[in-house]
């Protein structure tokens, strides 16, 4: 399921590339990751012996793991968590004895609820503070309640900082070129509805839902 | 096809590293990538931004980077969680609580059991105690003063307390409210109940505590049809000439009058009655710091009954009249008690584990370390002796040896020195519980320490059902079984003086390898010796069980050879084990898969896994050295 997901975001990301990079030419031989001074070496088996691979499955966050993601990213929890840990894959230990790391259905409903609970309670907050305090638009400068008018610099940078803590990696270029455009469109609508929360944190949803977030 | 699969997991490496959907050759992971990951793996958490950025400004995570982040509280926390996993740190599906022993507040503020031995004790389950009359201060009022006799006896001859009133029981009465009467003198002086009914009068107390007289007759379905009167015509008892099987031939009117059945020190209700004894004041019970009430029988304190001498410490003390929940009620739960007391016996192994981790020690001490710890509801466990009959724990330690922390301080952890039979985890009531049989246990400790699992061999062969040797008792012997059993059932003699379903320990002196009088019990019939024999063996299915009669059941089927193995404990298991080197190798294999997220492959495990059990078994078994090893290796530091 994990991997049907990465496969779909995989699709999306292709497709919202606009300008696609060029075949590169793949060595036939892994070279090997910078190590520590006198680190002894270990080397890595060959990949097809190896079922295809030499280093860490990408895997889902477990139950506690994302707990303290959202409220290291969001400095808030969501409310539900304890109540949903179960659905969501913890393990009691006494029935289920592994947390399930799956990317199912369930947890992906229930984390898309977590998020809008948590995103747009951030962004409300946020409404009120100054802009060094902000969680959802630090790099924002100017009024929380009206962000028509931020550049494209800034929110690009925003976008930067909030890819690197929801997900601990830059957006690419490309990326930040659509995720702009997206955003200018939802500010646009936070303004016409008079529901200012609504902009970046409908922003943080599409961080928190991203497999970006809940994978590593 | 090499190429292929380099470019697969370099597309999959690269969809979670969101940069262009490229097939291109691995590369390390940019740092916020690796200090995300290593946060997540050591401490449980995404890095801070401001982490991000200190690691940014430096450009690499260290190996003193990592270290550091190992001394952080929440990577002990990390390595909790791992041990509640591999231990399966949870009682709450194999303690079972029925809340009989649980001591509920009545809306007058009097703590009461209201279980299924409500039965025994007050003649309906679920019954209480009368909460409006002080049992010492008995005749001070009467609830129905025509069931009563003119005084009362609020206690026998060996101060146990005595019913001091009385309903009948719907179950077996129609109970009709006397509408205009105020109480049953009131309804017999003007006639609103006949006369002849004097007996069947019964002043009742509705929800507000208010007392109003009801007539109460036998229901249609139990069928007593016929009135036996007294001298003064009044009815005494019904009576079912023909009655079917289970239904009563005669129920008498309610006094509070208890039969014995023939034995002094048995108290048993009369039936169709709920015969009720009254409250006493008590000392704090022991989840409690102020003075309270009790029902008079709860609020006993005797070890055994005065009468039989029977005991009052085991599970029998519910229908017992004359035991009580003991000393502060130890005997009996409050509500929360049970979950408290499953929650700290779930953590004390996981903190024996941390404080290896914690303090560099040899990682196996977590098998072996005699060090534990007692938080206050623990604490007070063992030294007030509580939870009879619902918990079978033998103290780990004199009781003057285990700290005493106060009851209501469960986040704090004395450490103390548990007795010489301990071993590490695997003597703890958690590992006991929860891996509740010998074989279990076996089970338990090959999957977790050894990663091993019992199953039959790829070429087993399934014996006829036809064939003799499938009548074998011995298990490992028996065919199709002793594949697995030869193993187990040795084994499983280390946890040979453990009792199965409890965490007891089952000392020598008090159960010798023979029990003589379990053996006579056994040879004369009488297979449980009246319930003293449990841990023996007490029949016999072939030549050997014949032979072995009267035996610790752990001895039934052991060889000679095998016999050190009770007297080692779990201790002696480790020792041998440690020999062969699966400790080590599983110890690996078991965190290789906690930070790749996948087990080790065998191409891995001829590459990686003597260099790494060679290293844990040099660097004195220290598992943050581990982890550090693994985070280091070339494996780690891709995704693919």
């Amino acid at each position: 399921m994990l991997r049907t997901i990465l496969a779909a975001s995989l699709a999306i990301l292709c497709a919202c590339s606009s300008k696609p990079a060029a075949p590169v030419e793949v060595p036939a031989e892994l070279a090997p990751v910078q190590l520590p001074a006198n680190h002894p070496l270990m080397m890595l088996p060959d990949p097809d012996l190896n079922g295809g691979h030499v280093g860490r499955a990408p895997r889902r966050i477990t139950v506690n793991q994302l707990k303290q993601s959202i409220i290291t990213t969001t400095g808030r929890q969501w409310t539900q968590i304890d109540n949903l840990a179960a659905s969501l894959g913890k393990a009691d230990y006494a029935v289920t004895v592994s947390d399930s790391t799956e990317a199912n259905l369930v947890f992906a409903k229930f984390l898309d609820d977590g998020a809008r609970e948590v995103c747009l309670n951030a962004a409300g907050d946020d409404i009120t503070r100054a802009q060094a305090d902000r969680v959802l638009s630090p790099e924002i400068p100017g009024d929380a309640r009206d962000f028509t008018g931020a550049t494209d610099e800034a929110i690009a940078k925003n976008l930067t900082t909030l890819s690197i803590r929801f997900w601990g990696q830059a957006m690419n270029p490309d990326e930040i070129k659509t995720w702009t455009t997206t955003f200018k469109t939802i500010a646009a609508r936070a303004k016409t509805t008079n529901l200012p929360k609504q902009a970046w944190g409908a922003m943080c949803v599409a961080f928190m839902t991203d497999p970006r977030f809940i994978t590593y | 096809m090499r190429r292929l699969a380099l470019c697969v997991a370099t597309l999959f490496a690269t969809v979670v590293f969101a940069d262009d959907a490229v097939c291109e050759a691995a590369k390390p992971l940019p740092i916020e990538r690796r200090l995300r990951q290593l946060t997540l793996d050591l401490l449980g958490r995404p890095p801070t931004m401001a982490e991000y950025r200190f690691f940014q400004a430096k450009g690499a995570v260290a190996e003193e980077d990592i270290q550091a982040m190992m001394g952080k509280e929440e990577f002990y926390g990390k390595v909790k969680d791992y041990h509640r996993a591999l231990l399966r740190a949870n009682l709450a599906a194999s303690v079972y609580n029925n809340g009989d022993s649980r001591l509920l507040p009545s809306p007058e503020g009097v703590y009461e059991v209201r279980g299924n031995n409500a039965g025994a004790i007050r003649g309906s389950i679920g019954a209480g105690c009368d909460h409006f009359i002080v049992q010492d201060d008995c005749n001070a009022s009467k609830q129905d003063p025509s069931l009563e006799p003119a005084v009362k006896t609020c206690r026998d001859a060996k101060n146990v307390p005595l019913p001091v009133s009385v309903d009948y029981d719907t179950r077996n009465y129609t109970c009709t409210a006397i509408a205009g009467a105020t109480s049953c003198a009131d309804a017999l002086s003007t006639n609103k109940i006949e006369a002849k009914y004097e007996f069947y009068c019964d002043n009742r107390r509705n929800s507000a505590g208010a007392l109003l007289p009801f007539k109460c007759l036998p229901s249609a379905a139990v069928n007593l049809t016929t009135e036996v009167l007294d001298t003064q015509d009044r009815v005494i008892a019904f009576t079912n000439p023909t009655p079917l099987p289970g239904q009563a031939a005669r129920l008498d009117r309610c006094t509070l009058n208890m039969g014995n059945n023939g034995i002094i020190g048995k108290w048993i209700p009369q039936a169709g009655c709920i015969q009720r004894e009254g409250t006493v004041p008590v000392a704090a019970p022991y989840w409690m710091d102020s003075p309270t009430s009790m029902c008079a029988v709860e609020a006993q304190t005797r070890l055994a009954n005065p009468y039989t001498l029977e005991t009052c410490e085991t599970g029998r003390y519910l229908n017992d009249r004359s035991c009580g929940c003991g000393e502060r009620g130890r005997r009996c739960d409050e509500v929360n008690t049970h979950n408290v007391r499953m929650a700290a016996f779930a953590e004390e192994p996981i903190l024996i584990a941390d404080s290896v981790i914690r303090r560099d020690e040899d990682y196996f001490n977590i098998l072996t370390t005699r060090r534990s710890f007692v938080n206050g509801p623990l604490s007070q466990f063992y030294k007030q002796k509580q939870g009879v009959g619902l918990w079978n724990v033998t103290s780990p330690q004199s009781l003057d040896a285990i700290p005493d922390v106060p009851m209501t301080q469960t986040t704090t952890w004395a450490e103390f020195t548990r007795d010489e039979n301990a071993s590490g985890v695997l003597t703890t009531p958690l590992w006991l519980y929860r891996f509740p049989t010998q074989r279990s246990r076996v089970n338990q400790f090959w999957n977790a320490f050894m990663c091993k699992h019992f199953s039959p061999p790829a070429d087993a062969v399934v014996p006829s059902p036809e064939d003799s040797c499938n009548r074998e008792n011995n298990l490992s012997t028996r065919c199709g079984c002793s594949g697995c059993h030869a193993t187990i059932e040795p084994s499983g003699a280390h946890w040979g003086r453990y009792g199965e379903r409890n965490a007891q320990f089952l000392a020598p002196d008090a159960f010798p390898k023979l029990n003589t009088k379990c053996r006579d019990c056994a040879l004369a019939g009488n297979t449980t010796c009246d319930g003293e024999c449990g841990n023996y063996v007490m029949q016999a299915f072939d030549g050997e069980g014949a032979s072995s009669l009267g035996l610790l059941r752990t001895f039934l089927y052991r060889t000679p050879e095998e016999e050190p193995n009770v007297a080692g404990g779990p201790k002696l298991l480790v020792e041998r084990i440690m020999q062969t080197g699966d400790l080590e190798h599983c110890a690996v294999r078991n965190m290789w898969n906690e930070l790749l997220g996948r087990p080790m492959t065998s191409v891995e495990e001829g590459l990686y896994m003597s260099t790494l059990a060679d290293e844990f078994a040099a660097n004195g078994h220290n598992m943050k050295g581990l982890m550090l090893r693994i985070i280091s290796t070339d494996a780690y530091r891709r995704i693919d």
